[in-house]
């Protein structure tokens, strides 16, 4: 009795979870505090520049693409030929695999909200 | 309160509580820090040295305010009364008096330091992570009379203390009693770890940087919050997940795959029940109030190929006292995309089953994950939790569809009693018969967000209690499991996770051998617990447990403090535990080699074994168990 209560009120609960959707952002959030959630696990905006999984994005609109000392990119993006701009950035932000062949070495599936990209794209070009 | 024998205060053994004494020494060490690092000052020329001595110093005077504080608060508890009553008034009063200056001037000193620091206008951070706030304005001339005063006050109280350290000569040399040693940091019975903590700390503020990291840090490049919440193991956030999926092979950053991937990790903890023990729970230890080194191990961890990663750790610890195997975890892995889909496919070879699970719902890796060795722990586990752990070696095949699907299907062996003696591990399990086979499936979504699993698991074994051929106990175990995280911009992080296992035994063997009363019995194990991590710095969970299982007076027999009275293994209760992680994150100070996490748990038991009251038949009450556990734990 006690355990298949249990059971079914675990299943309930588990059930609802998966059906939840992701909560969508409530208030608008800062391009800050969208870049700490969506990209800071491996970009450090760190000064002395730092490279973690991805290379350091301090200073990188204008930059071209691949340029970053010491960091080993794939040959798609090194390939790709980009100097980054807002556009660009945006549409790399929206989609890898799109603007780069096979999406190069950055594991992210892309941002599909248009505003929070362009918050993001406007915090980085503050990043010099 | 546990009755504390004291002693005789002149004569036998009468000492401070543990906590007392860890507080005195602890002061007396960040003093010792902050006149070092001050006056080493004097010699350095170099801006950058003395900046870090500058901020040795101030931790090192906040941390001494702060350890006063807690001492002045913990004093009330402390019953210094029970040993100051044998001494006679006038040493009573004069050491009173002394005492009360030193507490002054340590207070009135630091403070000086920390407006000090305010008046000329600067940030002040404790340990580089955690600023305090101004306490006045900035006003360079007062600065300047604050500093004086600082210094003046500095010198009177190394008067008071060499007066203190002088009367304390006096009491032991002199007066021949028990002043000085019931203040001493190590009492043979309880073997005080507490000091060899302090000199590691200090080994972190002057070893070079050039030494060994945390492996996995080191080999991606990451810290050690983008894999872990709250900034230290073994929480995994999903991206940390997806690292141990991918069989801790991937690389990053500047150092990539050059390190060595050795860590050491050091866990010293105290341990408080609300009752001391019939019995000392291990030789060497007090019935109560126990200091101990939980762990001293190394671990083999990180990418040894590309495809080849590992996760092993050999640990000596104290309490059994010998070097043995802990978990380990050897992987081999392949990403190799479905119709465009992302597919990885691995293979774990392990000691312990959900040991290779990626998520923080299954035994080997939930919470709590650090608990004390030295205390009673109730019967009545399923088998998954733990039952077979280092006893077995297993192989399972996994994959990772999608970014959402894990499958895992594998078998596990026991290994055999000659093997596991050479490694130090206990058989107690008894030997599986044939192979147990064990499964999981799991779905999950990553938001970046927010992320969230949920599942199924099993395992069936027979054992042979005895490792004779012949009749078999079965356990069939299956569980589902189901975790949410709040992870935002990560400064606030939210976590639940909640699992029950259900189990069904047939326990022939035993009843064969009049150990069980019955063979049919089931057992249901559920745990559910909540996490909030501020800044990756502060965690507080709380988590809820609730074991049952059906009743057999003959498996289940009254015995002082770890018996049952009603023949039931039944327990529940409530954990609560505080974490502070100081370092780990992106920017922090020495990062990624300081690591440090300090941990105040506290379990409260509504049921143990059966019953909340007499539950072993011998008067002891559930709540008697109610533990208090405070760890430190390092790992560089």
């Amino acid at each position: 009795m006690y355990a298949s209560c249990r059971m079914s009120a675990c299943l309930v609960i588990l059930g609802s979870l998966s059906c939840a959707q992701p909560v969508r952002v409530l208030a608008g959030q800062t391009g800050a505090e969208l870049y700490d959630q969506e990209c800071a696990d491996c970009h450090s905006l760190a000064k002395p520049p730092k490279n973690k999984k991805g290379p350091t994005l301090v200073g990188i609109m204008g930059k071209s693409a691949a340029s970053v000392p010491n960091f080993a990119y794939s040959g798609a993006l090194i390939s790709a030929a980009i100097v980054w701009n807002a556009a660009n950035m945006d549409a790399y932000i929206k989609d890898p695999k799109v603007l780069v062949p096979g999406g190069g070495k950055m594991k992210y599936d892309g941002l599909k909200n248009s505003s929070e990209r362009a918050a993001i794209v406007e915090f980085l070009s503050q990043q010099r | 309160m546990m009755p504390h024998s004291f002693g005789n205060y002149r004569g036998t053994a009468g000492v401070h509580k543990p906590l007392t004494r860890l507080l005195h020494w602890s002061v007396f060490m960040s003093l010792l820090i902050a006149a070092g690092s001050i006056i080493a000052r004097v010699y350095v020329d170099g801006s950058t040295e003395r900046q870090l001595l500058l901020k040795i110093h101030q931790s090192a005077g906040l941390a001494v305010l702060g350890l006063t504080l807690m001492r002045l608060v913990w004093r009330p508890f402390a019953q210094v009364g029970i040993l100051h009553s044998r001494l006679p008034p006038a040493l009573r009063i004069s050491g009173a008096v002394g005492h009360a200056a030193l507490y002054l001037a340590v207070l009135a000193l630091t403070l000086l330091g920390w407006l000090t620091n305010d008046a000329f206008g600067h940030r002040l951070h404790f340990l580089g992570v955690i600023e305090m706030p101004a306490l006045i304005g900035r006003n360079r001339d007062l600065g300047d009379d604050l500093q004086s005063w600082h210094g003046n006050l500095a010198w009177l109280l190394l008067i008071l203390v060499l007066g203190h350290i002088a009367a304390a000569l006096w009491h032991h040399f002199y007066r021949r009693d028990d002043v000085l040693r019931s203040m001493a940091p190590f009492i043979p019975r309880d073997h005080s770890h507490a000091f060899l903590w302090v000199f590691l700390v200090i080994l972190y503020s002057f070893a070079s940087p050039a030494r060994a990291v945390p492996s996995f840090s080191a080999q991606t490049g990451q810290a050690c919050a983008a894999c872990h919440i709250g900034a230290y193991g073994p929480q995994l956030t999903p991206y940390g997940s997806r690292f141990k999926i991918e069989g801790y092979t991937e690389t990053g950053g500047d150092n990539g795959n050059k390190s060595i991937p050795l860590d050491l990790m050091f866990v010293e903890s105290f341990t408080r029940t609300n009752e001391a023990q019939n019995s000392a729970p291990a030789a060497h230890f007090a019935t109560n109030d126990n200091f101990a080194m939980d762990e001293l191990s190394l671990q083999l961890s990180g990418g040894l190929t590309e495809h080849i990663g590992t996760y092993w750790e050999w640990s000596y610890n104290q309490i059994e006292r010998k070097i043995s195997t802990e978990n380990m975890d050897l992987r081999y892995t392949t990403a190799y995309p479905l119709g465009g889909r992302d597919a990885i496919f691995g293979i774990s070879v392990n000691n312990n089953p959900t040991v290779s699970d990626p998520f923080n719902t299954l035994p080997a890796i939930k919470f709590p994950y650090m608990m004390s060795n030295l205390t009673p722990m109730p019967g009545g586990s399923p088998l998954l939790a733990g039952t077979l752990a280092k006893q077995v070696v297993g192989a399972g095949a996994y994959t990772f569809l999608d970014k959402s699907w894990y499958l895992e299907i594998g078998g596990y062996k026991t290994l055999s009693s000659a093997l596991l003696q050479k490694i130090h591990v206990d058989n107690s399990a008894g030997a599986i018969d044939g192979t147990a086979p064990y499964w999981r499936l799991a779905y999950t979504q990553d938001y970046r967000k927010q992320a969230f699993s949920v599942g199924f698991v099993g395992m069936n074994a027979h054992l042979l209690p005895d490792r004779l051929p012949g009749a078999t106990d079965d356990y069939r175990d299956i569980g589902v499991d189901g975790s949410y995280q709040f992870l935002g911009d990560r400064t606030n992080i939210f976590t639940v996770n909640a699992d029950y296992i259900h189990e069904h035994q047939n326990l022939y063997a035993s009843w064969l051998a009049s150990t069980a009363g019955q063979a049919s019995h089931t057992l249901n194990s559920f745990q559910l617990d909540a996490s909030y991590f501020f800044h990756q710095s502060y965690g507080l969970t709380a988590g809820w447990f609730d074991n049952r299982s059906t009743q057999d007076s003959l498996l289940y027999v009254p015995y002082p403090d770890t018996g049952s009275r009603t023949g039931k293994p039944d327990s529940a209760g409530t954990t609560l535990e505080f974490d502070w992680t100081p370092f780990g994150r992106d920017l922090s100070w020495r990062s990624p080699w300081a690591n440090v996490r300090v941990g105040l748990q506290y379990v409260a038991y509504a049921k143990f074994n059966g019953s909340s009251h007499n539950y072993d038949g011998f008067g002891r009450n559930a709540a008697d168990n109610d533990t208090l556990y405070i760890s430190l734990s390092t790992i560089f």
